[in-house]
């Protein structure tokens, strides 16, 4: 049968084809396709690669830098034109402009944000899974017109990364209005910082300083709260803190309940790292050698876990839970089932130390390999 | 003749010869849906060495018609894209530290990630994807075949799974014909609320400006060059047959 005349057979496939296809050729004349995933970090910032026919279509482009390639229609950009920021509440949306015959556009998102609203127009579907740390969600679409594409979601403002980066962003201006008492709060609390640490230097040190090589009890660790009715310093300037509520306040809860102390909880408000209230020159806290485990391990963590690792790494291997927590931003809830997830896995040691946990390298990960 | 007869014998004629029947026995069992997201089964298509690595082509942008076992006529639409994957971590990391544009595309490119292909066809008014693609490329054609993936659309999935279960198995041939290429081939689906399978016989073929430029996305020397490939297509969407390759000499 496959011998008889194959072309023939194609011929006629062909001929089926012509008479059948202009039914839904016409469907969508003229549209063309647009291919693109979207990569947005925690500070707003995207980038955007794929394939596109024509960028014409795409004004985020006019204000974003960009690179099209017009032979292979390969478009690379980095962009905060995507993304809106209200409080704790963002959203990401391409907006298009023209008809795509063929639309597919995939937003990957941190997997620490918590969705809140997806939507697209009218003919776009969607859909959401996670995958290697990150919330995907595509939407697909057949010859649609102008179509828009948004995703709203919750991304606490305790993360710090977050935090950090999120100054490059245009705030909504309800959001800036709401910064200025932390703002002032945090410029008074230097100021009382400063006048405190010049009159106790030498009093106090971290538990993890080198010098002390065994962790020291915590009252020994940390600044002795005021007594009497001499209360100056730094246990007024957490009373002004304590005012100050919002963003703070669930930091200041979170201390008080690691019981890491009053001062540490003032350290951990602002983390300003020349703050040191050791006048001693403390020698840097050499970085742990990284060993052929510990690279496999790596690995297998997920981004968050590897945030504390890479954090342990860089501190001898030795950290309080707070510490790794301000180093990290990742919010305390989260930090400890983290860490109970690595000690788990014996990649990490937690010892009670006071009120907080030391959480220390595995041995089998100290060994070089 | 009526045009569903005509329909119906094209549709016969190429189950027959240009894509093979699948049986829904294949299919069962064959793959959970669960695996990566992604990744699919990666393409051992060649870059061009001259040209900086592309991240995403479309491969195939087809429409056409299928027709149903019981006789019933749907439009279809076919794309395929390749995809290079990014680990979105890593990228929101490069993201993180500042990087220029001009850096971020020079690591993504320099890196040692793979190839995958990434479907969807729309059959009526349903949209599936497909997954687990392979496209052999032959001297006078190429295959495509796939798993038929029914999404939950609209709904978030958790970890454990992409929320989309197989329900059926894809196979279209295509070749060139008269300056243009024509593909043919069989869905068959099996799973899911229906009741018992179904099977189209499809008829596609490019459809406007929704294609790659073969030259652009695999390059000049690579795997559709002579003796491998047979087309080449052009800027505005037409396509132009390769002289076939030289017979080998006799050894």
């Amino acid at each position: 049968m496959k011998d008889i005349d194959i072309k023939g057979l194609w011929a006629f496939a062909l001929l089926v084809a012509v008479l059948l296809t202009p039914a839904a050729g016409d469907e969508g004349a003229g549209s063309r396709g647009l291919v693109l995933d979207i990569y947005a970090d925690e500070s707003g910032k995207a980038l955007v690669t794929g394939y596109a026919e024509g960028i014409d279509g795409l004004p985020f482009l006019s204000g974003s830098e960009y690179q099209y390639d017009e032979d292979a229609l390969q478009l690379y950009a980095v962009t905060n034109a995507l993304t809106t920021k209200n409080g704790e509440d963002w959203e990401i949306r391409l907006l298009t402009e023209g008809s795509y015959g063929e639309y597919h556009v995939t937003f990957y998102l941190s997997e620490s944000v918590r969705i809140s609203e997806i939507s697209g127009t009218e003919g776009l579907d969607y859909l959401v899974s996670t995958s290697s740390d990150s919330f995907v969600v595509e939407f697909h679409g057949y010859d649609v017109t102008e179509p828009s594409a948004a995703v709203r979601y919750r991304q606490p403002l305790n993360g710090g990364r977050a935090e950090a980066a999120s100054s490059a962003l245009p705030s909504p201006g309800g959001s800036t209005e709401k910064l200025v008492p932390v703002v002032v709060l945090i410029i008074a609390l230097v100021v009382i910082f400063g006048a405190v640490s010049f009159r106790m230097r030498g009093s106090c040190s971290s538990p993890l300083d080198p010098a002390g090589s065994s962790p020291r009890p915590p009252a020994e660790a940390a600044p002795q709260p005021p007594t009497g009715g001499s209360a100056q310093g730094p246990y007024q300037g957490s009373r002004a803190a304590e005012a100050g509520g919002g963003l703070l306040e669930d930091r200041r809860e979170e201390d008080r309940r690691e019981g890491a102390g009053e001062d540490v909880f003032m350290v951990d408000l602002i983390p300003l790292p020349d703050l040191d209230l050791d006048p001693t020159p403390r020698p840097e806290r050499s970085k742990t050698p990284i060993s052929g485990k510990m690279t496999a391990v790596m690995e297998t963590l997920t981004e968050r876990e590897r945030w504390v690792l890479e954090a342990l790494i860089k501190n001898e291997g030795k950290m309080t839970q707070a510490e790794i927590r301000r180093e990290t931003g990742i919010p305390k809830s989260s930090l400890t089932g983290i860490v109970v997830s690595l000690e788990r896995r014996n990649i990490v040691t937690k010892k009670e130390w006071g009120r907080t946990n030391v959480i220390e390298l595995s041995e089998r990960l100290r060994e070089v390999g | 003749m009526s045009r569903n007869i005509i329909l119906w014998l094209a549709s016969l004629l190429l189950l027959s010869v240009g894509g093979a029947p699948l049986s829904s026995e294949e299919g069962i069992g064959g793959g959970d849906g669960t695996a990566g997201h992604f990744l699919y089964q990666v393409a051992d298509v060649p870059q061009n060495a001259d040209r900086p690595p592309i991240l995403i082509t479309v491969v195939r942008s087809e429409r056409g018609l299928g027709m149903g076992s019981d006789g019933v006529i749907l439009p279809v639409r076919l794309q395929v894209e390749r995809a290079r994957a990014i680990d979105p971590t890593r990228v929101r990391r490069l993201l993180g530290e500042n990087r220029t544009l001009g850096e971020i595309k020079s690591e993504i490119e320099g890196s040692e990630e793979g190839y995958g292909y990434r479907g969807k066809i729309r059959l009526g008014e349903a949209t599936y994807l497909i997954r687990n693609i392979s496209i052999t490329i032959g001297d006078l054609n190429s295959t495509l075949e796939g798993e038929v993936m029914e999404p939950a659309w609209g709904a978030i999935s958790g970890r454990s799974g992409p929320g989309m279960a197989m329900v059926g198995k894809i196979r279209v041939e295509t070749r060139p014909h008269n300056g243009s290429v024509v593909s043919a081939g069989s869905v068959v689906l099996f799973g899911g609320h229906r009741p018992r399978p179904e099977s189209y016989a499809v008829i596609l073929e490019p459809s406007i400006g929704g294609s790659c430029r073969m030259d652009v996305c695999l390059g000049p020397g690579t795997a559709l060059d002579p003796p491998m490939g047979f087309w080449h297509r052009r800027g505005d969407g037409s396509v132009l047959s390769s002289p076939r390759p030289p017979a080998r000499p006799p050894m």
